[in-house]
Formats: structure tokens, C-alpha cells, sequence
């Protein structure tokens, strides 16, 4: 019995290794990111299909990173697809029509990235820790200013399902954040 | 013995893993360089270390096909919503 055990940990070790993986964290009502610069996934449920999700960051400089939203690659999920919108300073006015969109008026001088995930082929991603596949809306590169961000996470069409909003390269493990995905067991292992 | 070839298969897998090159991708370096060309107009300078020859991307061939198509559709992006910043990209 504990060579099997050892044999799971040199495992599960190996993957960590060999894997690129993003900090896990949950996506409920507001939620502020406290470092940014790290690479981050929220996974979430919209269980109406009339929430909004709000992630919070400050940027402490100009600092471009990739963005996705994900969704679980099964036969359940094949219309599923929440949008994303990246709402602060430097980015575009939002034309007309991505206003009425939009789950909520674009502050005064702040600008939006606004993901409409219509892709007609989505991307497949296939995440090595949790061994799973997933559809992806398309990571996207953004450049964002110093300054205060929102992302808000929702359905248009009010759509139901479980959703996992990833960003960032960079890996930070070192203060036990993996322990994350134990917390939200059943949003990761679906 | 189902023990002792799990790990000699762990073994090589980590050192095949360890004997591929990743480098930065074209997509990356030409989006790097519309940075920098916008963010001289800008007069800032945005931290794409990342995206750069010594970035985080290029660690593992899945991060970098990841960056890759981040940077592919990154720069699309770039050049149409600010053509003035952009106009000197390639």
C-alpha cells in the first residue's frame, strides 16, 4: 500500500513537473486577484444563467498576458459559451452594439475587450493535470495599463453550465495554492 | 516489478521532456515588437517578458503552442483596434 502511495506522489509530482498548470481559484460574486502577474484559472457555475461575475485586479504597471475561457469538452457543453469582457483604462470604447451586450455600463473613461466566444471552430485544449479537454474561446493576448481592471464572466443568452476563466503565464505554487483545486473538487474534476 | 516500470517509464518520460527545445515562437516576437513599437508612441513600456526569448512560455511545448495562438490573435487584435499605434508593425 504505500508503495502505491509512493508511486501516485512520484506520479502526480512528474505531471507537476512536466505540465504547465494555472493557480487555482473560485469565481463567486466578486472576486479580487491579488497578484495578477501569476498565471490564474476561476473555475465557476452559472447555475440561472442571469449571473455576472466580477474579477477584480489592479495593475501596478503595463503588463500584457493571454486570456481564455474554457469550458468542459463534452457532448453537454457543445453550445455552451459564457463571454468575457476586460473592462479598465486603455482599452477601446465599446461600439453600439457591445454595449447592449454588455452586462453593465462601461465606467467613464475606461474601455473594454469584449470576448463574444462565436468562434465557428473552437479551439480544444487538453489540461495534463486534471487530464481533461476542454473548448477554448481562443486565448488572446491583451496588453493592459496601469490601473484598475474588472472582468466580468456571464451568459447572453443566459446559458447554464460550468465555466473555467484562465489568464497568465507564470506558475507560483510555492504557498500551497494547489490545494485550490481540492477545495472546488467537483467545478474541476467534471 | 509493476512498480519498477512505472518508474523507469516516469524517468524517461521526464528525461525526453527535458531534452526538447522549445523556442520562442515567429507570432511571439512579432507581437513583442508591436508592443514595443506602441508602446514607444505610448511612451510606456508594458512587461511582455513572457511572450519574450527567455519568457515563461517556452518551457513546455503545450505553454508554447498556448502563447502561440495568444499571440497570433493578440496582435490581430492590436493592429485593428489601434491602427495609428500599430501602423509601423509587420
Amino acid at each position: 500500500m504505500v508503495r502505491k502511495i509512493l508511486y501516485f506522489v512520484v506520479i502526480f509530482v512528474m505531471f507537476m513537473a512536466l505540465a504547465q498548470a494555472h493557480r487555482p481559484g473560485t469565481l463567486k460574486g466578486e472576486t479580487t486577484v491579488d497578484n495578477p502577474y501569476v498565471s490564474w484559472v476561476f473555475a465557476g457555475r452559472l447555475e440561472k444563467g442571469d449571473e455576472v461575475y466580477v474579477l477584480k485586479m489592479e495593475m501596478e504597471r503595463p503588463f500584457a498576458t493571454p486570456f481564455e475561457m474554457l469550458v468542459g469538452r463534452s457532448e453537454a457543453n457543445r453550445d455552451f459559451r459564457p463571454q468575457y469582457a476586460i473592462v479598465g483604462p486603455g482599452l477601446p470604447k465599446p461600439d453600439r452594439r457591445t454595449e447592449a451586450i454588455l452586462p453593465r455600463p462601461v465606467p467613464d473613461g475606461m474601455g473594454v475587450f469584449y470576448e463574444a466566444h462565436d468562434a465557428e471552430e473552437r479551439q480544444v485544449f487538453f489540461e495534463t493535470i486534471m487530464r481533461r479537454n476542454y473548448w477554448s474561446s481562443g486565448t488572446i493576448a491583451i496588453p493592459l495599463l496601469k490601473g484598475k481592471y474588472e472582468i466580468w464572466v456571464w451568459s447572453k443568452d443566459q446559458q447554464k453550465g460550468s465555466f473555467y476563466f484562465s489568464f497568465g503565464v507564470e506558475e507560483k505554487f510555492d504557498d500551497g495554492a494547489f490545494s485550490g483545486i481540492f477545495d472546488d473538487w467537483g467545478l474541476y474534476a467534471y | 516489478m509493476f512498480g519498477a516500470m512505472l518508474l523507469l517509464i516516469s524517468g524517461l518520460g521526464l528525461s525526453l521532456t527535458g531534452c526538447e527545445q522549445v523556442v520562442q515562437s515567429e507570432e511571439c516576437k512579432a507581437y513583442v515588437a508591436c508592443l514595443k513599437v506602441r508602446d514607444t508612441k505610448l511612451g510606456i513600456k508594458t512587461d511582455a517578458l513572457r511572450f519574450e526569448a527567455s519568457g515563461a512560455c517556452w518551457g513546455s511545448p503545450e505553454g508554447a503552442g498556448l502563447c502561440t495562438h495568444a499571440c497570433k490573435n493578440g496582435l490581430t487584435w492590436l493592429k485593428q483596434t489601434y491602427p495609428s499605434q500599430t501602423a509601423d508593425c509587420q
